[in-house]
Parts: C-alpha cells; sequence; structure tokens
C-alpha cells in the first residue's frame, strides 16, 4: 500500500482521537443489599427531590424518567397521578424522602414491587453563544417496597460537551437532551448488572 | 409466482401510498391540555395540545374533542395538567367511553436562540389506568446546525413542528399489543386516616373510597386489620365512602394500618398497608434553664435574662406557651407559639405594655403540648433588682497630695468603677478604674493648686445597675482639708457647686 496513504490514514485517525470529546464517566452504582429482587413488575416513580435551585427540575426529570422506564421491560408503572394522591394523603412533603414506613405504605398502596426516587444535585445551562452547555448531577435510589429499605443508588453527573463526538456534533444543547441521555445510561447499568428484573 | 409478485408489489404500493393514514383499531384517543413546565408550575400549552391532537387525528386515530375534555376536567374538577390518578382515568373510560388518554408535558422551552423544546408523551390505558406508551422528544436549535453551519432553525414555530412530528412518528399505531391488562381491582381510590398522633383512648377515624359502581359498592366489604382487632368499615351513601372508627390502644407505639377488601366480583380479598398512627401517652419532660446572674441561690435580671426550655427527649411539639407572673400571681408577661420549640427566650424585665416591672421576686412558667396533647409544665423564680449603686467619694488634703477616698456601700456585689478628674479647662488630671470596694487615689497638690476641678464618677455593680456621676463644681482647692461626700462637695464661701446626676439603668 502507498506509505503517503497510510500516513494520510494515520493522520486523519489522530485528528478524529484529538477532536473526540470524552465519553464522560459512567454512572456510579453502589449496592447496599446483596441480593436485589430478581422479579420487579410493579415500580413506582417517587417526586424527585431538587437541590439544584433549576424551576422545575425534579418535574422534568421525573417525566423523563418515566418515559425512559416504559419501553425498557414489561412493567407495570404506577402513574404520577396516584404517586402524588398518596403522598397528599399521608401528608408528605414531595422534597422530603419519605422515611421506610412510609416507603412501606406507599408501595403497598400503589402496589409496587420497588421504588425508585430521585435526587438532583446539580442541574443548569450554561449559553455560550450559539450553544448551550447544561451540567447534570444526579441519583437514583432504589428502595424495596417490601420493606421500605434501600437497595442500591446511583449517582451520575456529566455535562453537555461529555457527549461531543466531533466539532460540535453529539453536544447536548439542554438539560432535558441531556437528562435523557443520562437517563439512559443509568439503566442500561442496572440492566447490565441484572438489577430490576421483569419478564412478562 | 406471478400472482405472488403482484401481491408484494401492491402491498408495498399501499404502505408507500399510504404511509399516514394507519390501521388503528383503537377506540377514542383524549389529548388532555398539555402542561408547560417553562411556564413554571401549571403552565399551561394548548397550541402543541392542538398541534399533536390534529397530527394524531391525520394519522387515522379517533380523536375525543376539546370540548368534552374541558367539560369532563371542569365537572371532576381536574385543576391541575400533566398527570392523573387513576381513578380519574378510569372515569374518562366509563363518562366518555375514552379507550386511550394521552397525557402530554412541555418538559423545556427555550424561546431565543439557541431555540430547544422538549416534549413527553405518555400514553395510558383508561380500562386499567396502565402506562403503555411513553417518550420524549428533545430537540435544540443547535443540534440542527451541519457541518458549515447550514440549516439553522429561523424560528421556534419551525422546531415545534418538527418536536411534533418526530413525537407523532414515534406513537405506534395500535396500543393493543403494549402491556397486558391488568386485572381491576376494587382499588381505594382515597383513603383518609387519622389523627397521625394520639393519646390512649383517642378515637381513630379512617374513611374509604373505592372505585367502582354505587350498585357494587354496596356488595363490597371493608375490613380494617389493626392491632390485631378487625374493624369493619360501614358503607355511607351520602358520602360515597366506607367509614370506621376505633378507640387507640393504650401502649405507645405505631400502629400499620391494613385494609382488605373483598366483593362478590373481585372474589379473593387484597390486603393494602393503607397507613399507620402512633399512640403517645406520654408527657414530655421539660426543664426550664435560666441564664442570668445568680445571687443568693437565686437567678436576678442583670438587663435581662435568658430563658432556655430543654425537653429531656426531643420530640416534635404541637404549641408552647410562657408566662411571667409576680409574686401575687398577677400575669405581667406572656408569649405562645406552635410548631416549633424556640431555643431560647430573653426576659428584660418588661410588662406588656413595656413598662419596667417593680423589683421583687417574678415566676416564669412554661407548657409545651406534644403532637398528641400530651402537656407538660414547669416553673422557675428569679429576682428583679435594680438599685443605684452606692458610691462615695470623699477629698482630703493629706501632706501636699490631694487624697481621694472611694467607697462602695451597695448590697449588690460591684463591677467596677471609673473616676475622671478634669482642671477648669478640662484636661484630663487624673483617670483611674477598678473593682475594689474601697480605694484611696493621691493627686499630687500642685497639678490641682489654684484650679477648679470637676470630676466623672462611673460605677456599675454586677446586675448591670449603674451610677454616672458628672460633678461640673469649682472647687477652689485649700490648703486646708476639703471633703466632699457623695457627690457633695464643700468648699469656699463662693464656691459654686453644680451636681449632675445620671443613674441610667439600661433596661
Amino acid at each position: 500500500m502507498d506509505p503517503r496513504f497510510l500516513t494520510l490514514m494515520g493522520m486523519v485517525f489522530l485528528c478524529l482521537h484529538l477532536l473526540a470529546g470524552c465519553s464522560g464517566t459512567r454512572p456510579a452504582l453502589q449496592e447496599f443489599k446483596v441480593a436485589p429482587p430478581v422479579q420487579a413488575c410493579r415500580v413506582g416513580v417517587l417526586p424527585f427531590v431538587n437541590r439544584s435551585g433549576y424551576d422545575q427540575g425534579e418535574r422534568i426529570l421525573y417525566r423523563i424518567l418515566l418515559a425512559e422506564l416504559v419501553p425498557q421491560r414489561p412493567w407495570h408503572l404506577a402513574l404520577e397521578g396516584d404517586v402524588r394522591l398518596i403522598y397528599r394523603e399521608l401528608r408528605l412533603r414531595p422534597w422530603i424522602r419519605p422515611s421506610p414506613e412510609q416507603m412501606r405504605i406507599i408501595a403497598s398502596r400503589l402496589g409496587a414491587d420497588i421504588l425508585v426516587g430521585g435526587e438532583i444535585l446539580e442541574m443548569e445551562e450554561e449559553v455560550q453563544g450559539e450553544w448551550v452547555n447544561p451540567r447534570l448531577k444526579m441519583q437514583l435510589h432504589v428502595y424495596s417496597g417490601k420493606d421500605g429499605t434501600l437497595l442500591w443508588t446511583t449517582y451520575h453527573g456529566k455535562q453537555g460537551t461529555d457527549y461531543r463526538k466531533i466539532m460540535h456534533f453529539g453536544l447536548s444543547n439542554s438539560v432535558s437532551q441531556l437528562g435523557k441521555k443520562m437517563m439512559k445510561e443509568i439503566l442500561i447499568l442496572w440492566e447490565e448488572k441484572g438489577l430490576l428484573v421483569c419478564s412478562d | 409466482m406471478a400472482r405472488h409478485k403482484i401481491l408484494i408489489l401492491l402491498l408495498l404500493l399501499g404502505t408507500g401510498l399510504f404511509p399516514q393514514l394507519g390501521f388503528s383499531q383503537s377506540g377514542r384517543i383524549a389529548v388532555l391540555p398539555m402542561e408547560d413546565l417553562s411556564q413554571g408550575a401549571n403552565g399551561l400549552n394548548l397550541a402543541l395540545t392542538s398541534q399533536v391532537r390534529d397530527g394524531m387525528r391525520d394519522r387515522g386515530f379517533t380523536m375525543v374533542s376539546r370540548e368534552e375534555i374541558i367539560a369532563f376536567m371542569v365537572k371532576n374538577r381536574v385543576r391541575w395538567l400533566g398527570y392523573l390518578g387513576s381513578s380519574y382515568v378510569r372515569r374518562l373510560h366509563d363518562e366518555l367511553d375514552v379507550e386511550y388518554l394521552v397525557l402530554g408535558v412541555v418538559t423545556q422551552r427555550r424561546d431565543k436562540r439557541p431555540f430547544a423544546l422538549g416534549l413527553t408523551l405518555q400514553v395510558i390505558r383508561t380500562k386499567d389506568a396502565r402506562l403503555l406508551w411513553a417518550h420524549n422528544v428533545e430537540l435544540c436549535g443547535a443540534d440542527e446546525i451541519g457541518l458549515l453551519g447550514l440549516a439553522q432553525l429561523r424560528d421556534m414555530a419551525e422546531l415545534e413542528a418538527q418536536v411534533v412530528e418526530q413525537a407523532l412518528r414515534t406513537i405506534p399505531d395500535d396500543f393493543q399489543e403494549y402491556g397486558r391488562p391488568l386485572a381491576v381491582r376494587d382499588a381505594l381510590e382515597s383513603v383518609v386516616l387519622g389523627p397521625e398522633i394520639v393519646k390512649p383512648g383517642d378515637m381513630i377515624h379512617c374513611r374509604l373510597k373505592l372505585g367502582g359502581l354505587p350498585a357494587e359498592l354496596f356488595k363490597a366489604s371493608v375490613s380494617i386489620f389493626v392491632d390485631e382487632r378487625i374493624i369493619e368499615a360501614g358503607y355511607q351513601k351520602d358520602e360515597k365512602s366506607f367509614v370506621a372508627s376505633w378507640p387507640a390502644a393504650a401502649r405507645n407505639e405505631s400502629y400499620p394500618v391494613t385494609v382488605a377488601v373483598s366483593s362478590p366480583e373481585a372474589g379473593e380479598q387484597q390486603e393494602v398497608l393503607v397507613g399507620s398512627y402512633v399512640v403517645d401517652g406520654q408527657a414530655p419532660t421539660l426543664k426550664l434553664v435560666l441564664k442570668g446572674q445568680e445571687l443568693n441561690g437565686i437567678t436576678v435580671l442583670q438587663k435581662r435574662v435568658t430563658i432556655m426550655p430543654r425537653l429531656k427527649k426531643p420530640e416534635p411539639i404541637s404549641r408552647w406557651l410562657i408566662t411571667v407572673r409576680d409574686d401575687k400571681g398577677a400575669e405581667v408577661m406572656s408569649d405562645d407559639g406552635r410548631h416549633t420549640l424556640p431555643a431560647r427566650f430573653s426576659w428584660w424585665g418588661q410588662a406588656k405594655n413595656g413598662a419596667l416591672v417593680a423589683d421583687g421576686f417574678y415566676n416564669i412558667g412554661f407548657t409545651v403540648w406534644d403532637r398528641a396533647g400530651n402537656s407538660a409544665s414547669t416553673e422557675e423564680s428569679i429576682q428583679v433588682i435594680r438599685q443605684e449603686p452606692q458610691m462615695t467619694l470623699v477629698m482630703k488634703e493629706v501632706g501636699k497630695s490631694l487624697a481621694l477616698d472611694l467607697e462602695y456601700k451597695g448590697d449588690i456585689p460591684l463591677a467596677y468603677w471609673r473616676l475622671q478628674i478634669h482642671n477648669e479647662r478640662g484636661d484630663l488630671l487624673s483617670e483611674s478604674s477598678g473593682t475594689e470596694e474601697s480605694r484611696r487615689l493621691m493627686l499630687p497638690l500642685a497639678m490641682v493648686a489654684g484650679q477648679d476641678i470637676s470630676y466623672q464618677l462611673s460605677v456599675q455593680d454586677m446586675l448591670g445597675n449603674r451610677l454616672q456621676r458628672h460633678v461640673a463644681a469649682l472647687v477652689p482647692v485649700k490648703e486646708k482639708e476639703t471633703e466632699a461626700e457623695a457627690g457633695l462637695l464643700t468648699g469656699g464661701e463662693d464656691k459654686k457647686t453644680a451636681l449632675q446626676e445620671i443613674w441610667t439603668q439600661d433596661f
């Protein structure tokens, strides 16, 4: 093969490597129980706790998580309206994590095997001319519906530029886009680890 | 073979020619007004709602009219957007013959460059209130910029159209293959259990609302399991609810409440943990810590007294009351509050009208009530003493010096004194301070000879009572002994004495 062609190809690959952004960190998983439930087909998603100050951030991520969960497995996901009604009846504030006993009650009322709760630690958008660099740090907690204990938790933090492929391609330009990608990554991790198994 | 080819060709042509029609077997679909989170809580986006509804209609779905949806929301008092509970979803099925419900939420909307729009759609089967399908579409103007900065979005309307188009493209033609039907149980629509915390013997009330038709509800039986007891809830027609009441047990602990509903239709009983309550018959243990000057074994008001209520075993309280009474039992001051027990109070020795209270003994009483209504009270005494510190100053000629003898005659221990002596021009001749109760100061006579002097004396006792005496007296200092006592200076015949005495109370 022509050595000039090989040199050219080498330079192209080098440029691609340099231009490509870092893939960012993977979600960090912390398991608290040795054996998570094997079969968890009924899932309730609890209101997110928003510690970022981003207006409506908790509701944005709640809806995104719900939409990402639905196609994953044949789960029966509790309706947001039912979760909110139970919170109201138990006089729970959505920004405060319920106690294990309250978790048990919520799970029983929803008929849920597990409960998923979320916490937004950082959520912001930095406008840079024509581009926006969103930042998001969050935690998802999974609780047993049986006894309300924390089964595992996952931390994930990224920014829009972490998804850059080349030049401006691949960038995430809004918190909702970034949130969707991060939720997908968390759910993929859970699938890889064999958590949240449900076969209809 | 040729027939097969023709058939395949026709099929391909059919799908190619009518890709937008869909071949839905679905029943009526309702699109609720979409929530717009970019407008804050309960923001509304009617434009996108219409676009999604029209787009679905164009795809062949049978859509419920906007007017019908609004009428349903008004009738059922649905004052929120973006979500619905199962009972409302089933009502859509029963009242409007709706098969599927579409809930949409605008998760993000940025109206300035780079434009951004996020839309989440959910499809719920109304018969069993099961969430079947959901999808997020998020687009940003910056996503659409090509390699050379081409294909930029011109405005928000263009982005909206793209988002709606993408969202509609993902909606399946038929939802029947999604989500196995759920067994519709006699679902608990709502549970009101209370109070949360009670004293032993207090009544607990539980009101349960079940989904289903009134005719079926008559046949249903609702049992409540609590503390190894079974309480049957009776159906109240006017409230359309099952109601039960029972007295709280004597043991102080948390009691979970489980409900079992059985009906001829549902057959088996389904037990649901619906809540819990706590029995608390123990009064809080309260202690009052007073922070002030102690004198002869009693706390004495020193400018103010700090009162710190302390619970031996911290617990949430419902209310508190503090009162200050004089030795005859008359209330001079009081205050109360709810929910949070303040860490400390300060009493500045004033009555309700702001006036200073008279010297004497006072009782500070404090009462707290916990959430169950158990109360605890405690009382502490304090003394108010407001007396002018008594200090004398005697001036004598001793040899070639002027001796100034200070002597404290008060009952309350002395905190400090300070004495300044000025000549007639106002120059400071001498300044001394100390904490001793008696002290002799010596001033060279030559320094003050032939001059009129004045002095300023400040005295404070340990309770904060303060004396400030300014004697602007023109006192000719004579060769012979001169005496000044208790602020009264004696001098020559033509001397002029001006005594200005200030007692600063600081209360």
